[in-house]
């Protein structure tokens, strides 16, 4: 067990390397300079144009070359400082992202949990029901085939456009106050409503497919017919065959975590939810690189941790993965 | 072997009440209280949008375009105001501003002129303010370096210039440099920090104040109104009916269309494709004017070729290219009209009075692509089997027009462009790159041709010029020249246009025929149309939007520079609806 | 059961299930078996449903261009109009025929997936097998590779990427989509591989002196070719949607049309909101049908190649 946790945690830290630096390394190949961007938008003579530039470059540490960066930031990352944003200076990056986690976090996870749960109690019935099958099953390939951001836009102009139901914009009503009221906690949870449904509504279909097509698998295999032949009820041999369903999906969850992610991006742009993902396009549109590198580690680690969280359940959960760390390779 | 993990299952479902319990408690909660707790009164409320793209960076008014929409002329204020549909000046914080001498300038300050947190305003404040162009991080700093000295006494402020002031520009800046209370930027008056410091609390002596509370950089800032605005004791203005004004951070087009239509968003400064649709269809949408082009033009669309590569660098494939491009079928089919075609000269409507119509006669171009091939053929360029022309050393011609990928209407039109150019022999290619590498490549001179409207409206045509002539050309352009075209005299002539009086009607006007007659004749850039300054009105909620039908004939823009033209009329001039 | 028949699913969708290919013994006779598969192939109606609607929309790409009148880009027709008889499926508000764009559209659409589809699955397959074959450290150093691009956001990768290619082609997208989106892919041969590789046959190969690539695509490969189509015809259907998605954002090919691109261009011109729904919806519902009726096929194929997963 030990050695199967530390093999893990050093892999996973390899990882965790590697991924950082591909990170650190993606804006600053983007061709363009950040300074620039800000720069053009002030019209001014030439001469003043340069002063302001090479101040800016001074301020961001551009102006060192490119492996010093690469070990100021390890340094500062190891403080926890992650910069300041360039197209909002001199906020820090770690505030720009502390506005903006909690709106992205109320879009993952109901999302990603409630489609678990209810996709996969969904799939677990509709393997036992021939009639749920026939229905469920091709609304749920349908579902997940479905572009997330054309739901998205779809139900906006359905629900919030046309019938006015809901909002069609941002995290709250922009004529409230922000106050821990019940009024704005209300508006809140109104403006949520429609992005986390479009997130739900795809992720849904692609559980329900699986724990049905893992339930009918289970109930045909070996011991399920046994205990079937020694007269168990039927309920037993569905409790297990559920409990071992269950477990591939788990570590689909992992695999799934970047898919979901970047649907709840791209589905703050849509509803103009004020979340990262909303907050990554600006960033890229202005090159601002430190509030894009800052964004992007904090998927990497959130969906790093994510996995090592579910390797860790995996292992309590099946003990059979203890037996085949035992032996690896041929 | 038989997993004995059990589904959580009776928890489970324990734990779905309890979550479905809360979201109803809060739908509940909060959908009946919406509908009679607003903080900001609807009908007390002006929305505006379509300025602010991305976060709200701060409230530093030197930082032009990085401060929230609506400081500079809902909060701080400047000297004087322009009028561009009539070509004024209005005095406003300074009551008065003459040359009393060749070089030195002298401002009468307003009295009884209040700052927001009620102390006075006076002719200290101001010259603190204009002494900030020492530092080189601030726009007007190249300006002030032809200051002898900025003297403050009594109410006076006197300006004195080294040399020959720079007229022109001077003028365009007395109009635009933001008066802020110098306390507030107590222990911050150095380079670095008036470049990137954002004071919490701007104080300044326009109508709204900041209403901090409100503030949330993500998505919105709020300014209320404030009592004792000078310009309604000083009977200038009426008093702003709206008490307050949210400006929201721009979402996407879609988004933004459908906020306006809803009624959500009062004035939006977006370029809105298909508005001109619904202006007939009772969607209670107004523009400035009711038919087309609907909109007020904002600046010049021009094709910027670079001069630096063949055979851009051949005044007559400037020419024929000119002469190939149906600037009409992209003004009606791209734009729905909403756009309006420029002349020649590309000097905006704003300007007419300037433009020579004899030297427009004789020297604009037109569509004519039977011309075009001649002017090529002419110049020895040979047409080839494929229908397409080599240059005369028998080099091919393949350029590319770049514009930033997701500009929709750029997008389309150089499509248009391109179509139009082959179907005259030119063989020219559209290219949408993601919008910082365009700005890299126009910047840096390594594109060969694309869009560019940088130049806006102002009070002088000396800056479409200097848009178009400064030298010297650097690596890196920024602002100006992006062409990279080199003609000294007409630089020069732009300079001496700039230390022409403003009031020299005679003499701007023999600098400007000739400035025009060079422009037409070497063509370094081409104008194509004049963008809008983009503006739909909704009118559920306010009404008396400016129009070209009324008497209010002002400008309903939030952009920056706009409020302290005429931006400002607007606001105190709308009325609630149903009254 | 053996513990490695099990197997990880992919990133959304869904997950396949395990053909246990020891259903399938090797010593039966090749024509006995594709009749037996046949024979249930076209009694599976999921199966039959799925694939005659991918057929459908294929003939429509292949074919759909002739009938056009118009070119796709061109702006001919008048602005905004609805489907009438002249522009079936209505005009852009630019007066571009919609049906055109359509066609054209889904024949990008399935090169992209083809393409993308076709080299995710074939760096999948390499880096599975050898992972599952090899083990030990060989299969720890490529597990970490498989890793480190699962957690790489793509997205910014693809700006970059398309940052510095001024003129994107479905060519370059397809490429992009085949190297990113191998991982599961990989995951699932290799531990499919790692359960035919304790096998005896195996061990026998090895012993008559077979090399390791000879095993794998001698072996190995041929006694999972009923998986190897599943997850191709899953890695196809998951091109198709991920390239839709990038033209959406706006990261898609720079010329031409597909089906994303059309739906990203209504969007930048609020069809919707202008009343324009001919222009935002049909590439939605294409995408959505064809991606969903390959998941469908491939859930029948699966039970087709699996009794154990067939229900009366």
């Amino acid at each position: 067990m030990l050695r199967y946790f530390s093999r893990k945690l050093i892999t996973y830290l390899l990882t965790f390397v590697v991924a950082v630096t591909i990170d650190w390394a993606i804006p600053r190949f983007m061709p363009g300079n950040p300074v620039d961007s800000l720069v053009s938008r002030i019209a001014m003579q030439p001469e003043a144009a340069q002063a302001l530039t090479s101040f800016y470059m001074k301020a961001f540490a551009l102006d060192q070359p490119i492996w010093q960066q690469y070990l100021n930031f390890w340094g500062a990352l190891l403080q926890g400082d992650l910069g300041r944003s360039i197209m909002l200076f001199p906020t820090p990056v770690t505030v720009l992202i502390g506005r903006a986690i909690p709106y992205t976090l109320s879009l993952l996870l109901p999302a990603i949990l409630l489609s678990y749960w209810a996709g996969n109690r969904t799939g677990a019935l509709a393997a036992r029901r021939k009639l749920l099958d026939n229905t469920v099953l091709p609304i749920g390939y349908v579902l997940t085939a479905t572009p997330y951001m054309w739901l998205g836009i779809l139900l906006a102009w359905l629900l919030a456009s046309t019938l006015r139901w809901f909002p069609m914009a941002f995290g709250y009503d922009p004529s409230l106050q922000m106050e821990w009221s019940w009024t704005f906690i209300g508006s809140l949870a109104f403006h949520w409503f429609l992005p986390f449904a479009s997130l739900f509504i795809v992720a849904f279909g692609g559980w329900a497919i699986g724990m049905r097509n893992m339930i009918i698998y289970e109930l045909e295999s070996d011991y399920a017919h046994y205990l079937e032949a020694l007269g168990a009820p039927t309920r037993l041999v569905r409790r297990y065959a559920y409990g071992n369903a269950r477990l591939p999906q788990i570590t689909g969850l992992a695999l799934q975590l970047g898919a979901v992610v970047g649907g709840a991006l791209v589905t703050e742009i849509v509803f103009s939810y004020p979340g990262l993902g909303w907050l990554v396009l600006g960033a890229i549109q202005n090159l601002d690189y430190f509030l894009i590198q800052g964004i992007f580690l904090f998927i990497i680690v959130g969906i790093l941790l994510a996995n090592l969280v579910v390797d860790i359940v995996y292992v309590f959960v099946d003990p059979r993965t203890r037996l085949s760390m035992q032996g690896s390779g041929a | 072997m038989i997993s004995t993990a059990k589904a959580a299952r009776p928890s489970g479902r324990a734990r779905r009440v309890a979550l479905m319990g809360v979201a109803a408690l809060a739908l509940a909660a909060g959908v009946p209280s919406l509908a009679n707790a607003a903080s900001y009164p609807r009908n007390e409320t002006l929305y505006t949008g379509g300025t602010q793209w991305g976060n709200i960076a701060g409230f530093n008014p030197m930082v032009g375009g990085a401060h929230a929409t609506g400081l500079i002329g809902l909060v701080n204020e400047t000297l004087f105001r322009y009028d561009p549909l009539k070509d004024t000046y209005l005095p406003w914080l300074a009551e008065k501003g003459e040359w009393t001498a060749d070089n030195v300038y002298t401002l009468t300050i307003r009295k009884g002129v209040k700052w927001s947190d009620g102390s006075a305003f006076t002719a200290a404040d101001v010259k603190w303010n204009l002494d900030l162009g020492q530092y080189d991080t601030i726009p007007f700093h190249n300006l002030y370096t032809g200051i002898k000295s900025v003297e403050a006494s009594g109410n006076t402020v006197t300006v004195t210039f080294d040399g020959t002031p720079k007229y022109q520009e001077w003028q365009n800046q007395i109009w635009n440099i933001p008066m802020s209370k110098p306390s507030v930027w107590k222990g911050h008056e150095n380079a670095k920090d008036l470049a990137s410091w954002s004071p919490d609390n701007p104080i300044g002596t326009g109508p709204y104040v900041l209403d901090k509370a409100g503030y949330d950089p993500t998505t919105r800032v709020v300014y209320k109104k404030r009592d004792n605005w000078w310009a309604v004791d000083a009977g200038l203005q009426p008093s702003p009916a709206p008490k307050y004004i949210i400006d929201l951070v721009n979402s996407s087009n879609n988004t933004a269309l459908g906020l306006v239509l809803t009624g959500q968003e009062d004035l939006n400064n977006n370029y809105l494709p298909g508005v001109s649709k619904l202006i007939a269809g009772g969607y209670g949408l107004q523009t400035y004017y009711p038919q087309p082009p609907y909109m007020l033009a904002a600046n010049t669309a021009w094709l910027v070729p670079n001069t630096t590569k063949a055979p851009m660098n051949d005044v007559n494939f400037r020419k024929a290219l000119a002469a190939s491009i149906n600037v009409d079928q992209i003004v009606s089919v791209d734009y729905g009209d909403m756009v309006a075609k420029a002349n020649s000269t590309g000097l905006l409507p704003i300007w007419d009075k300037w433009v020579d119509k004899d030297a427009v006669a004789k020297y604009g171009f037109k569509y004519d692509p039977a011309a075009a091939k001649k002017i090529l053929t002419d110049a020895g360029y040979k047409l080839g089997a494929d229908g397409m022309f080599t240059q005369p050393d028998g080099s091919p011609i393949n350029l590319k027009v770049a514009v930033p990928n997701g500009w929709s209407d750029w997008m389309q039109a150089i499509q248009m462009i391109s179509a139009d150019a082959k179907a005259a022999g030119i063989n020219i290619t559209p290219d949408y790159p993601d919008y910082n590498a365009w700005q890299q490549a126009r910047n840096s001179g390594t594109f060969d041709l694309v869009i560019d409207n940088s130049a806006q409206m102002s009070d002088t045509p000396f800056t479409y010029y200097q848009y178009m002539y400064t030298l010297p050309i650097l690596q890196n352009q920024t602002n100006f020249n992006f062409q990279r075209f080199e003609d000294k005299d007409a630089w020069d002539l732009v300079q001496k246009l700039d230390s022409t009086k403003k009031d020299d009607t005679a003499g701007m006007q023999a600098i400007l025929t000739q400035l025009e007659t060079k422009s037409m004749q070497d063509l370094p850039e081409i104008p194509l149309w004049y963008n809008g300054v983009w503006s739909q009105a909704g009118t559920t909620t306010w009404t008396n939007w400016p129009s070209s039908t009324t008497a209010d004939n002002y400008i309903p823009a939030m952009w920056n520079g706009y409020l302290q033209m005429t931006g400002i009329d607007v606001i105190t001039h709308v009325k609630p609806a149903g009254k | 059961m053996t513990v490695s028949g099990k197997d990880e699913p992919p990133p959304r969708p869904l997950a396949p299930a395990t053909p246990a290919v020891a259903a399938l013994p090797a010593a039966v006779a090749p024509v006995r078996r594709r009749n037996e598969a046949l024979y249930y192939a076209l009694r599976n109606r999921k199966l039959v449903i799925g694939f005659t609607i991918v057929l459908v929309f294929l003939l429509i790409a292949i074919i759909g261009p002739s009938f056009s009148r118009h070119e796709p880009l061109a702006y001919d027709g008048p602005p905004g109009i609805g489907p009438s008889a002249d522009y079936w499926l209505g005009t852009t508000m630019f007066g571009q025929d919609i049906y055109s764009q359509f066609v054209s559209g889904l024949r990008a659409s399935f090169l992209v997936g083809l393409f993308g589809g076709g080299l995710a699955a074939i760096v999948g397959m390499f880096i599975g097998f050898i992972a599952g074959y090899r083990g030990g450290i060989v299969d720890e150093i490529l597990s970490m590779l498989t890793n480190i691009v699962l957690v790489i956001p793509t997205f910014a990768v693809l700006l970059v990427v398309a940052a510095y290619l001024s003129v994107r082609g479905i060519g370059s997208e397809a490429v992009f989509i085949g190297f990113t989106s191998w991982p599961w892919a990989a995951r699932a041969i290799r531990s499919q591989t790692f359960s035919l590789t304790s096998r005896d046959f195996v061990d026998m190969a090895r012993l008559s002196g077979r090399s390791t690539l000879q095993i794998i695509f001698g072996e190995i490969a041929p006694n999972m070719s009923s998986y190897l189509l599943l997850t191709f015809i899953l890695l196809f259907g998951g091109a198709v949607l991920t390239a839709a998605t990038l033209d959406f954002i706006g990261l898609g090919p720079t010329n031409g049309i597909s089906l994303g691109l059309m739906m990203n261009y209504s969007v930048m011109n609020a069809a919707l909101q202008l009343g324009m729904w001919w222009w935002f919806i049909p590439p939605g519902i294409a995408i959505a049908a064809i991606v969903g009726a390959l998941y469908v096929m491939n859930v029948g194929l699966d039970e087709v190649f699996n009794p154990k997963l067939r229900e009366a």
